[in-house]
């Protein structure tokens, strides 16, 4: 059973068609990449797989669960999660809070008109699991707005994380970020896919080589190429159309405006 | 040391104390009438900012909901029962919670200037429904002179047991809209004040919260709007203009409402007395709370005790900045630790 798949998925915006007829289907656990020039509907389709978008035409299904146009509060419970590609949180809640809200929903108390949010036993120890996870146990009480960039990051990534997600989307999760920090980010990423399925949009073409075990290229809404690292390398049309010449894959990589131009 | 800070930051004990202790204060005790009214602005002021502060969601026409109260509560006891005063403040509560329950059904989805425009033209509607339907409302003379019936068989004819009877109203109110801002819901707001769409792939449905929580809201301003009633023993139009619901977002911002569960009550008193007191003395006494209205909020953007909050965010920032020095020593950053838990 495949864990997530479309169908003809479409998504048009006027006469601009951001994901074109695009049937995929995602297995069980690993790293799979979207790799495609900006612009390509990589990020259109993230929206289209989470319900942010509802497809002009096709099908999604979660599990075999039909969840086409489900919105996406009902489908992180359906455990698909997603991280931003603008680090997205909450900069005035404290580290604790950010991940703490994902906790209480996850428990059932997002209904909770009487209890004190502060003093839920259940909620507060699983909350510091995740501040263990994050190694932010110390910082725990500092505003999120505080962090470094790419700890805010990490956050957005840890804060999805609360559903208990079995397929977590992430994308960009490097954009912005720099030298160890991205690192940082990196190993936090390969550190979860060992448990659950990681797709993520990524610029950067180390990165993507170092940790996919499946890339996707997609270009003007469509797959252009799908495979494991070595078949998207050497096909013919991927070189063509993105990587360029081989020689040059390295530097086409680092260099994201190349890439996207 | 622990038990002194948290009743500091969460004040509400003091705040029972000093308005149980008001009619005995020397000079300003014998105004009983006006720390009723402060009472009863500050559930209101309270319950709107459930609205603006926590959910972040500008309903600037809220005086509606606080008129329906008055309204509903006048033609309870005018109409079908006028013996005991409790059923009249609960048909109030009910038909502000009602009325709130319909109106978020309809603009749940609206966020920003849609929200604030859609709360203004509904108070407007009701100001023009409340001033021309003469039969029932009273039109422009209102409804007067009812009779306040007793409390639990107690006369609230003596200003001074109305007050404590207000005052009662005070307390149960507070400490349920305290504890809403301190629930799980509360929490949730706060988010989606901050970032709608995060909440939502948190697994909010936020216009659901929205609803509820503009509901909850209505129910306290309908409840406030019928104790008003009882004070004046009358209902007028005048409380549904939208003018009136500036008075209480005025009061909530200038008080410190958008950063502080009391802002909304150091709004109301600042409101309240400046209203009784500068008035007294001159006419266009709004041209002073306008003026300064405009410099504080230039100043303090978050209200009064945005200060308080400032303050402490300046702290935080040196304890991170402790934190730091710290951490690279890898045993110090201990104390910081115990110190959050304490607050915490």
């Amino acid at each position: 059973m495949d864990l997530l798949r479309t169908e003809n998925l479409t998504k048009k915006f006027g006469e601009l068609v951001a994901v074109n007829n695009v049937s995929f289907s995602i297995k069980e656990k690993g790293v799979l990449s979207i790799i495609g020039p900006n612009g390509a509907g990589k990020t259109t389709f993230f929206n289209l797989l989470t319900g942010f978008y509802i497809p002009t035409s096709g099908k999604i299904y979660l599990r075999d669960e039909d969840i086409t146009g489900i919105p996406p509060f009902d489908i992180v419970h359906k455990k698909l999660s997603r991280s931003f590609q603008i680090a997205s949180y909450f900069p005035d809640f404290t580290i604790f809070e950010n991940i703490q809200i994902g906790v209480l929903n996850r428990l059932g108390y997002g209904f909770s008109f009487f209890s004190d949010a502060n003093h839920l036993t259940d909620v507060n120890e699983e909350t510091e699991k995740y501040m263990e996870m994050l190694g932010l146990k110390d910082q725990k009480d500092m505003k999120a707005k505080f962090l470094s960039h790419g700890d805010k990051k990490i956050l957005d990534i840890a804060m999805s994380l609360t559903l208990n997600p079995e397929i977590l989307l992430l994308d960009e999760p490097t954009s912005g970020v720099s030298g160890t920090e991205r690192t940082k980010v990196i190993e936090f990423i390969s550190k979860l896919a060992k448990d659950i399925k990681v797709v993520i949009v990524e610029h950067d073409m180390d990165i993507v080589f170092s940790i996919s075990d499946r890339i996707a290229v997609l270009t003007q809404g469509s797959i252009l190429a799908d495979g494991t690292v070595e078949e998207v390398r050497k096909n013919k049309d991927v070189q063509r159309a993105y990587l360029g010449e081989e020689e040059e894959e390295k530097k086409v990589g680092r260099d994201k405006d190349a890439v996207s131009g | 040391m622990n038990k002194k800070r948290n009743i500091l930051k969460d004040p509400y004990l003091i705040i029972f104390l000093l308005f149980f202790i008001y009619p005995f204060v020397p000079y300003i005790g014998k105004y009983k009438a006006l720390g009723s009214e402060l009472l009863i602005w500050s559930i209101f002021a309270l319950s709107f900012n459930l609205v603006l502060g926590y959910a972040g969601l500008p309903s600037f026409g809220h005086g509606a909901f606080y008129g329906v109260g008055t309204y509903a509560t006048a033609l309870t006891i005018m109409h079908f029962y006028s013996k005991d005063v409790i059923i009249p403040l609960v048909v109030a509560a009910f038909f502000g919670g009602l009325f709130t329950f319909l109106y978020g059904y309809l603009i749940k989805r609206k966020r920003g200037i849609y929200f604030a425009l859609l709360t203004i033209a509904f108070t407007q509607i009701l100001y023009v429904i409340g001033f021309r339907w003469d039969e029932v409302t009273g039109g422009e003379t209102g409804i007067t002179s009812l009779k306040i019936g007793t409390f639990l068989g107690i006369s609230l004819k003596d200003p001074l047991y109305f007050y404590y009877f207000i005052f009662l109203l005070f307390v149960f109110a507070l400490i349920i809209i305290r504890r809403i801002a301190n629930s799980p819901v509360g929490k949730v707001l706060l988010a989606l004040k901050q970032d709608e769409k995060r909440a939502q792939y948190l697994g909010f449905n936020t216009e659901k919260y929205v609803w509820y929580i503009f509901t909850v809201s209505g129910i306290f301003a309908g409840l406030a709007g019928g104790m008003y009633c009882l004070l004046h023993s009358s209902a007028f139009a005048d409380t549904l203009h939208w003018t009136k619901s500036g008075d209480v977002v005025m009061a909530t911002l200038l008080g410190g409402g958008l950063v502080n569960f009391y802002g909304p009550i150091v709004g109301s008193l600042i409101f309240i007395t400046a209203r009784e007191f500068l008035s007294a003395f001159w006419d266009n006494w709004m041209l002073l709370y306008g003026l300064s209205f405009i410099i504080i909020i230039l100043f303090i953007p978050t209200g009064l005790l945005g200060i308080v909050e400032k303050i402490r965010e300046k702290k935080h920032i040196d304890s991170i900045n402790n934190g730091n020095n710290n951490s690279t020593m890898n045993g110090k950053s201990r104390p910081t630790k115990i110190l959050t838990k304490e607050e915490r």
